[in-house]
């Protein structure tokens, strides 16, 4: 099992109100899986991603990384974990302003504290995986926002994470940037990597083999589709 | 470790004219200090050369105890002392008499008295003393004609080397040399004329008002065979303290304790040093108040920059970043910025010092740009303390949400 959550639970107080964002959660994601996240604003499916991907910490319960308790760790080991374990895909691409490609991919190796020569190797390995290699100086500022976003994924694949996490990839894109990266993300799973994303969009939900529904910081539905996986194309098509 | 100093460097690039704006506080403290040191170092340099040139083997002996308990002048006691004096010509001769300690012995005995010449009438002070006066007061130099000699001064003569003063006012153009100026009563010869040697220096009467005579003849103008000092000049600079001893042993003979004093020159020097030198660290400590100012601007704005970078703070302890390697990287762009300023400071202090040469002695000193090196350093590391721990102690998902 890759990654356990065992009646997870994070509870805010907000002045009077115990407000629970997520409660007594368990769930179980296996190696290579493509798993979607949905559930309207307010249901717990962002902080499901936040607690899971070592960003916040439950109130209660255990979560287990490749068998690890990893609710023990202290937040420099966390910090660690999350550079070495779990890539991250945002929204908001959150790449770095007026720092070049390159640069911003190979941020994670820096804090992994790989050597410089080697961290210029995998960045440009990576860049030329998403098919940017013609941007590799240019900043954010001169790059569209499917360009930006896959600058975001080389940077979350660059240390050859155990998970992706995916926070809306494709909210701030238009249609056919958000296919594009669909596709690319659907090309990872394919080559088995484990991807957790969050979404509002049905159709985006459609390329995972998984969906978890969240409500009021429940899971209320986890359905594995049996049905052969939609291709961007189709999916084109079919609009 | 590299990465982190290319990053800061960079954020601080990003923002030249805030960077700048920011190290203005160190620059103007930092700039301050070493001009201020450097301008202290200079006044003590300038006034250590110019006793040099009096000659720093020279040792005065004076009428009474003159010397203050804290070894400081005491000028009332200088005053009654003088009036009181009780050297006279053999103990100028007895200290000529040690060969070994004293290259030689000049007197000097001083009276008030009006120059005139026609109608031009000046105060001046009639200075007697031996032919060998310009030996023994290396800085001052007869200009034109020439100084007394031995003859005339074994003679009594009544001829006179004037200061540079009293030539311009009781003569103006007319060359003073061959001339007859009266010294209250009697009739001078104006043998000379002095070298202009400007104020008065320390708030003293300045030589240009003075008048040179034979001490012969002084003695017999003042009708007094009272010597008021005698200034000796020491074979060598090394031999002083037993110049000084030999001079004392010889004086205990014919006086008291209390009745002449023996001083250095040096002593004089060290005193004034030790005043320049508290001068310049007062003035040093007032400046470095700009630098405390400084320093927290660069606080100021460091803390704005924490709060502008909270997304990419985030963003950084997302993909890995410790709490330690967040609080380092901001605390190397304080540090970086504080230093800057100071190398700005010291490269304007360099300018001014440049600047001010012309008309205060300046110089720079490697401690002073050490010093402020260092301060400028520890400035930003200590401000810089409070927005890298904000910084490092932001939470992930706070500041990823940060808009």
């Amino acid at each position: 099992m890759l990654l356990r959550l065992n009646s997870v639970s994070k509870h805010y107080q907000l002045g009077d109100t115990k407000i629970r964002a997520l409660d007594d959660i368990t769930v179980e994601i296996e190696r290579g899986e493509f798993v979607a996240i949905m559930g309207p604003s307010g249901s717990g499916k962002s902080t499901f991603l936040q607690v899971a991907s070592m960003l916040a910490t439950p109130t209660g319960g255990e979560i287990y990384l490749k068998d690890i308790d990893v609710t023990q760790y202290n937040e420099v080991e966390r910090a660690q974990l999350r550079n070495k374990e779990i890539g991250f895909i945002f929204q908001q691409f959150n790449l770095l302003a007026k720092t070049s490609t390159l640069d911003n991919v190979r941020l994670p190796l820096i804090y992994a504290g790989v050597s410089e020569r080697e961290q210029k190797r995998r960045s440009i390995a990576m860049i030329e995986r998403v098919g940017l290699l013609d941007r590799i100086n240019n900043g954010p500022a001169q790059l569209s926002g499917g360009q930006q976003q896959r600058v975001a994924i080389a940077r979350a694949l660059i240390n050859e994470p155990a998970i992706i996490f995916a926070d809306e990839p494709t909210g701030n894109l238009d249609s056919k940037s958000g296919d594009e990266i669909m596709k690319l993300l659907v090309n990872l799973h394919k080559e088995g990597k484990t991807i957790i994303m969050v979404t509002h969009e049905t159709e985006i939900a459609d390329f995972a083999q998984r969906l978890i529904t969240f409500h009021d910081g429940e899971i209320i539905s986890d359905t594995k589709k049996r049905t052969k996986k939609k291709t961007p194309k189709k999916r084109k098509a079919s609009k | 470790m590299k990465n982190t100093f290319l990053l800061a460097i960079k954020a601080i690039w990003v923002n030249k004219t805030r960077s700048f704006l920011t190290t203005l506080g160190v620059i103007i403290g930092v700039g301050s200090v070493v001009l201020l040191t450097s301008i202290g170092n200079g006044l003590s340099a300038f006034v250590t050369a110019e006793f040099d040139k009096l000659g720093a083997n020279t040792v005065i002996i004076y009428p009474g105890d003159i010397l203050g308990e804290n070894g400081g002048f005491n000028q009332q006691a200088q005053l009654s002392a003088f009036a009181n004096s009780k050297l006279t010509m053999s103990d100028v001769q007895k200290i000529q008499r040690l060969r070994e300690f004293v290259a030689l012995a000049v007197p000097m005995t001083l009276k008030s008295e009006t120059a005139s010449y026609r109608n031009e009438v000046e105060t001046t002070s009639i200075i007697g003393t031996t032919y060998q006066y310009t030996e023994a007061q290396s800085n001052i130099l007869v200009e034109k004609g020439r100084f007394f000699d031995k003859n005339e001064e074994d003679g009594a003569n009544k001829v006179v080397v004037i200061g540079y003063g009293i030539a311009d006012t009781l003569f103006g153009d007319i060359d003073p040399i061959g001339k007859k100026i009266k010294l209250g009563s009697s009739n001078y010869r104006v043998i000379g004329v002095m070298e202009e040697s400007g104020g008065g220096g320390f708030g003293g009467p300045s030589f240009d008002t003075y008048v040179y005579v034979p001490i012969e003849t002084a003695f017999r103008q003042f009708d007094s065979n009272t010597v008021l000092e005698i200034i000796a000049k020491t074979k060598s600079t090394e031999n002083i303290p037993e110049s000084i001893a030999e001079i004392e042993k010889v004086m205990l003979e014919k006086f008291k304790e209390d009745e002449f004093s023996v001083i250095e020159q040096s002593s004089i020097l060290e005193s004034i040093q030790s005043i320049l030198s508290v001068l310049t660290v007062a003035l040093g400590g007032i400046s470095s108040i700009s630098l405390v100012v400084g320093g927290i601007g660069i606080m100021n704005i460091m803390l704005v920059s924490v709060t502008e970078r909270t997304r990419e703070i985030g963003l950084r302890k997302a993909l890995g970043a410790t709490p330690n390697m967040i609080m380092f990287q901001f605390l190397i762009e304080s540090a970086l910025l504080s230093i800057l300023g100071g190398m700005i400071g010291i490269a304007l202090a360099f300018m001014g010092t440049w600047a001010l040469q012309s008309f205060i002695p300046a110089k720079i000193t490697m401690d002073a740009i050490l010093l402020a090196f260092g301060v400028s350093t520890a400035v930003g590391l200590i401000f810089g303390v409070a927005p890298a721990r904000r910084a490092a102690n932001l939470s992930p998902i706070e500041a990823l949400r940060y808009e």
